[in-house]
């Protein structure tokens, strides 16, 4: 059986996790990692991705998260995001409008940097979001 | 002396306001639970992101960057957090008073408000904001906190500003809650201490962290994030700080209204006495002198008898 470790996931609006864990695989600025128990401690910073949590008995739950951080220490791994929603929260109709807003937004020139790498996380968010959305009524068929 | 009707009809409005009253009491006491609760999520999630960076600059020593280590410029943004609305005591007066402080002695580029009582209390003083959050406070949603924050930032980078404050009130306990005018950036990580709860310390700073890609980068990302999450947790403060305010204002003036009925329905008593007492003696009076004027005529009839 595999080893467990602490797992929290927190937003500033709630507790979205907390139990113990197996496997937790998130997408850092670096790339995507997963992380077992006894990983040496490491900070990261998230990028808007796919949240994939995996309980001691094998069953993996995926969810969406958004920019935010993830630390892993001794005592646990924590991993702070601005937002983080299960499949069946993502309301796939608002996600659908912010990726063509972001697109349209995308199709013009920008101003500057800044607005451009704005518009892009906007638009990997939406696409994230529905990703997310999609993988999860396949599984549930 | 107030005739008996005029003295039914006060008691009467007097009820008719403790009713509302005693409803808003109710009212912002759920309000404020929400926000209590609200506090506690955020609270979490604040403290983390804190540490991390306060471990990253203990790992790396004085790390340079501009949101922690400020310009030389004077020219600041204030965000001024007030209510929606009045009948909160002290709330409203006491931000706007604080931040007008604040305010008095620096260069001031940008002004933002939240709630409607900042935004008209500036109007009104010939001070546009920049921009208004109106209902911000009363419903914070993170995205929208996200888009605020994303603003200030770009203020910051192109130098429109020096400095960043936010005048909110924060949220102690329900008998403590106290306007604050707090320096967003540059940072100053110490001065978020003061926000950690009891028994709550300072956590110890692990040795050897692996830091992907680097310190830097995680500091860069990290940062704009601690900012957003002060913006959403200042929010939900003021929200407590404002129904907590308007909880303990509504339940002074229910008792005071309650305290008002009772002294009123008392003189309504005395009143409603004195005028029977009145009455009374204006009926004994006049049987007695039509008893007096019927003996009258006994004996002068006895006398006319005997003649």
């Amino acid at each position: 059986m595999a080893k467990t470790f602490r797992l929290m996931v927190l937003t500033p609006e709630r507790e979205f996790f907390n139990g113990d864990a197996a496997y937790v695989g998130v997408n850092t600025i670096a790339g995507s990692i997963g992380v077992l128990a006894d990983h040496i401690p490491m900070v990261s910073a998230l990028d808007v991705g796919t949240l994939t949590i995996r309980a001691q008995d094998g069953g993996a739950r995926t969810a969406f998260h958004s920019e935010g951080f993830i630390e892993v220490r001794a005592d646990g791994v924590y991993v702070l995001c601005q937002a983080c929603e299960w499949p069946e929260e993502i309301d796939e109709k608002r996600a659908l409008e912010a990726e063509h807003r972001a697109e349209e937004r995308l199709a013009r020139p920008a101003e500057d940097a800044q607005v451009f790498k704005r518009n892009r996380v906007a638009l990997m968010r939406a696409l994230t979001r529905r990703k997310i959305k999609s993988m999860s009524s396949i599984n549930t068929r | 002396m107030p005739g008996m009707s005029d003295i039914r009809f006060h008691i009467k409005s007097v009820k008719q306001t403790r009713q509302i009253t005693n409803a808003m009491r109710l009212v912002s006491a759920a309000r404020m639970r929400r926000a209590l609760a609200g506090i506690q999520r955020n609270r979490a999630y604040f403290f983390r992101a804190l540490d991390v960076i306060t471990d990253i600059r203990a790992h790396t020593g004085e790390t340079e960057h501009p949101y922690i280590h400020g310009r030389e410029g004077r020219k600041a943004a204030y965000i001024v957090v007030a209510g929606e609305r009045g009948l909160s005591g002290s709330y409203n007066r006491d931000a706007i008073a604080l931040a007008e402080r604040g305010m008095a002695g620096r260069q001031i580029a940008r002004l933002f408000t939240v709630g409607a009582v900042a935004t008209f209390h500036f109007q009104r003083a010939g001070f546009e904001p920049d921009a208004r959050f109106e209902r911000l406070a009363e419903r914070p949603r993170l995205e929208e906190a996200r888009r605020f924050a994303a603003i200030l930032t770009d203020l910051y980078d192109g130098g429109e500003i020096d400095e960043l404050h936010i005048v909110y009130t924060h949220f102690f306990s329900t008998v403590s809650h106290s306007p604050r005018d707090h320096r967003l950036l540059p940072i100053e990580l110490g001065d978020f201490d003061f926000k950690r709860p009891g028994g709550v310390g300072v956590r110890p700073v692990e040795t050897d962290i692996l830091y992907d890609p680097s310190p830097r980068k995680v500091l860069d990302a990290l940062i704009p994030q601690l900012i957003v999450g002060f913006l959403y947790g200042a929010m939900v403060h003021a929200y407590a700080s404002e129904n907590c305010t308007r909880m303990t204002a509504m339940e002074n003036a229910t008792r005071s209204a309650d305290e008002m009925i009772e002294k009123l329905t008392l003189k309504y008593n005395s009143v409603r006495q004195l005028s029977i007492t009145n009455e009374l003696a204006d009926i004994i009076g006049a049987a007695n002198a039509a008893n007096a004027a019927a003996a009258a005529e006994q004996a002068v009839k006895a006398e006319e008898y005997q003649a």
